[in-house]
């Protein structure tokens, strides 16, 4: 039983006893004082009549009127004379003509008014006349009791009102920041860290503080953590002149992107190439050859993050770029070229031929990368900022409003379907049923990739998101497995989404337990807060919440211990090819660190073979999907 | 049921008696309670007349009268029978009390015994005056049990007094069967002595 409630109980409890209480004194000691009073005024009234009585002539007549003119003018239920035998002289009795009170029986029964009659000797000379006996009517007495006691009772269960609403309302002052200590201590509970104002309360107030500082210990040691974790980083993955990502981990990243089953189309790659590297440096001396690759690798950078690509440099003298853009490729190169060369120093003597194309689904790195050297090989024909971009592949070309269209059309019907995979761990088991998106466009079920960009530009991606929701809820409760949906960073910002979601799951809370949401990795960098709301609701419904493709910018997100987070995915791209090629087994396994202490389970994505597999669980990971998984 | 009877023997609540004889007035109140105690044993089974005459006799010869004002400092002041016998001394409300409950004590049924204010003719003037009167049947004439005269004598050989009104303790003296603590009842006079009785073990 909740406190709260035991507290109440105790209120009305003592609520009853003390108006009960005062309603049955009061009762009482009323009837008791009306006893007394018409006890008094029989004795009395008796006495004075036999005194009267005694002083005067005792003919029949005399002694009729005198009882009749008291008892009619009084108020008498009874008055008899006595003769000293106990015989009967003379007699007045009260007749009751109907009920005119509205005294119920079992009242009168349980509190009835009992009085003596008044009882006083008259005297005939020295001899015994008899004995008077009067009875004062008690009816009205009983009426007032019964009157008295409603009013009472009337008041008492007024008094009995606002002194509940006031408890109730004390008791909402006392308790409540209870509630939020008891809010923390289960959001502790399940390992997230989140921090809360310390109540006024000081037992309270005692108990936050020290899980504030549980709180705090615990993001310190995640910051230690983390930074372990950037420079390890650092050293695996990362060029050191320029910071950008080095050859591995660039195809790695490349990989990763051709394979993934969400990642828009429409990216291009970019391909420059320094020329005469070693000439450079003889010329312009190390130090500054290093500051013009540190510029072009800033300007790469800088130039990624904007379009949602990455950068790296495949060795001394190639930079690529991987960018999302609308432009025409021969527009966004001219444009890179303008870019790179305000960064250079002026009148410098630096040839940087370019040569861009468009990534193509599932195309091997090994091929797309001879693909850009050929075309490189062409654009140094053309001059310093020579430029050579293979012909644009369109398998067809359509516009945003048929894009809408024909969206619009496959979203009413038939609606969209899920796919799956499994998210197995080590012993084989099911974690859950991965299922990413699936609609039918040019009458085929098209997989994330088809049509995200274009959703995502259309408005659409909260729209799709919740028929996904609402798909996967139908399919727990017909199959009672744990499923695994995705939800898109603009979902995740639609406040109607939210709160569509959280009605639909407050309707079905016993399927939540098997509904796992992740979200992409960069929504707890750029929509922290969003995700952590959103991520406390569901998880107060039962849902599990994680994060997929995490890896790349892990190190930048910030209290991850306050977001609570069941699960995180591994972005494939740093678990690629890990049995051969221990360069990121220290990130894995530091990862795997941070992630573990949180309480969260440890998925790679992406994992190709089962040697690949055996190399992850050595290194901590819980469970593993991909080609590999079935 | 509505007669409701007088005292009993049984009510008597000896020791309590004692003790409050003692803590108030001493050995010689206890002395005196002892002698009241030794009465009451000696006659329970005697004679009606003889009972009357020796508690008559009992109280006209070791009670003195005197006047409330000098004895309890009050103008008019009903003792209570220990009180009385306490103080050795009474004026006839005392003395015609103490006998009364003598009496019911020796059994006497309380519609037989009245207390009854009289106007007495002494010689030189007329004063208020109460007697205890009993009546051997309820139509007969009564004896009167006095303090001013000694013998106990028919009401018709009495000349010098003449009744007023009368009582007795019937409908308001319950004996000891319950506790009552009626606050009303200290605002009568003869209840208040009732009541006190009543306290001290009557």
């Amino acid at each position: 039983m909740s406190l709260i409630k035991q507290l109440w109980i105790g209120i009305c409890l003592i609520l009853i006893l003390a108006l009960g209480g005062s309603f049955f004194i009061s009762t009482l000691t009323a009837r008791e004082y009306l006893e007394q009073q018409l006890q008094l005024k029989n004795i009395d009234n008796a006495t004075s009549l036999a005194l009267s009585i005694t002083q005067m002539e005792k003919d029949p007549v005399t002694l009729e009127l005198l009882l009749s003119a008291q008892f009619d003018s009084g108020h008498y239920q009874s008055i008899r004379l006595l003769d000293p035998e106990g015989e009967v002289i003379v007699e007045r009795h009260y007749q009751t003509n109907g009920n005119t009170q509205s005294v119920p029986v079992w009242f009168e029964k349980l509190l009835n008014i009992q009085v003596q009659p008044g009882i006083a000797q008259i005297q005939d000379g020295w001899h015994q006349y008899g004995s008077l006996e009067v009875i004062s009517h008690s009816r009205y007495a009983q009426q007032e009791l019964w009157d008295s006691s409603l009013r009472l009772l009337l008041w008492l269960l007024l008094a009995a009102l606002v002194c509940g609403l006031i408890g109730t309302a004390v008791l909402k002052a006392i308790t409540r920041p209870l509630g939020h200590v008891v809010r923390q201590a289960e959001s502790i509970g399940q390992r997230h860290f989140i921090t809360s104002a310390e109540p006024r309360t000081r037992e309270f107030r005692k108990l936050v503080r020290s899980m504030n500082k549980l709180s705090a210990s615990v993001k310190a040691m995640l910051e230690k953590e983390t930074q372990k974790l950037d420079k390890l980083q650092r050293e695996s993955q990362q060029d050191p002149t320029t910071t950008l990502a080095n050859r591995s981990h660039f195809l790695n990243l490349l990989d990763s992107v051709i394979h993934r089953e969400d990642t828009e189309q429409n990216f291009s790659v970019y391909l420059l190439r320094l020329m005469e590297l070693a000439q450079l440096n003889q010329t312009m001396g190390r130090d500054q050859v290093d500051d013009i690759l540190r510029n072009i690798g800033q300007t790469l950078q800088q130039q990624a993050s904007e379009t949602q690509g990455f950068a790296g440099r495949l060795n001394g003298t190639d930079f690529v770029l991987v960018s999302h853009s609308d432009l025409p490729l021969q527009e966004s190169s001219e444009h890179l070229h303008r870019l790179i060369d305000a960064s250079l120093p002026p009148g410098n003597a630096v040839a940087l031929p370019l040569a861009a194309t468009q990534i193509q689904t599932n195309e091997d790195h090994g091929k797309l990368l001879s693909r850009l050297d050929g075309l490189l090989a062409r654009a140094e024909e053309r001059g310093d900022r020579g430029i050579q971009i293979a012909a644009q592949v369109h398998s067809k070309q359509r516009n945003l409003q048929q894009w809408r269209e024909s969206m619009t059309q496959a979203l009413e019907s038939p609606g969209v379907q899920l796919g799956q995979f499994a998210v197995r761990d080590h012993n084989g088991a099911l974690v859950h049923w991965e299922q990413p998106v699936r609609l039918l466009l040019e009458s085929e079920w098209q997989s994330a990739g088809f049509f995200v960009g274009w959703a995502k530009r259309l408005g659409l991606l909260a729209q799709i998101d919740w028929l996904v929701v609402n798909q996967a809820i139908k399919q727990i409760q017909q199959t009672g497995e744990p499923c695994a949906i995705n939800v898109s960073e603009s979902a995740l910002c639609d406040v109607d989404f939210r709160v569509k979601v959280r009605e639909l799951l407050r309707q079905s809370t016993v399927l939540c337990e098997n509904l796992w949401l992740e979200f992409p990795e960069s929504c707890a960098i750029r929509q922290l807060s969003q995700l952590k709301s959103f991520s406390a609701e569901l998880r107060l419904l039962g849902c599990k919440v994680g994060l997929e493709h995490v890896g790349l910018e892990f190190t930048r997100i910030r209290e991850l211990e306050g977001i609570g987070v069941d699960y995180l995915k591994v972005d494939s791209a740093i678990i690629r090819d890990c049995d051969s090629n221990t360069a990121n087994h220290p990130f894995i396994q530091s990862l795997c660190g941070i992630g573990h202490s949180l309480g969260a389970v440890m998925i790679a994505e992406g994992v190709q073979t089962t040697a690949e597999q055996q190399t992850l669980a050595a290194l901590n990971i819980d469970a593993c999907t991909g080609p590999a998984i079935q | 049921m509505l007669m409701l009877s007088g005292l009993s023997p049984l009510a008597l609540q000896q020791s309590k008696l004692e003790a409050q004889m003692q803590s108030r007035y001493g050995e010689d109140g206890q002395a005196y309670l002892n002698a009241w105690f030794r009465l009451l044993d000696e006659q329970l089974d005697s004679e009606i007349n003889e009972q009357l005459e020796q508690v008559n006799r009992f109280f006209n010869l070791g009670i003195t009268f005197s006047d409330d004002r000098l004895l309890w400092k009050q103008k008019d002041y009903w003792a209570t029978p220990l009180q009385t016998m306490g103080t050795r001394g009474g004026d006839c409300e005392d003395f015609s009390i103490a006998k009364y409950f003598s009496l019911l004590e020796l059994g006497i049924p309380a519609d037989k015994l009245r207390l009854i204010y009289v106007r007495a003719k002494t010689p030189g003037r007329v004063q208020a005056h109460m007697v205890l009167g009993y009546f051997p049947s309820p139509n007969a004439e009564p004896l009167l049990l006095d303090n001013l005269n000694p013998n106990i004598l028919p009401a018709s050989e009495r000349p010098d007094l003449t009744p007023v009104f009368s009582f007795n303790s019937q409908g308001l003296w319950l004996g000891g069967t319950k506790s009552e603590s009626d606050p009303t009842s200290r605002l009568s006079r003869w209840r208040d002595v009732l009541q006190r009785m009543h306290d001290e073990g009557f």
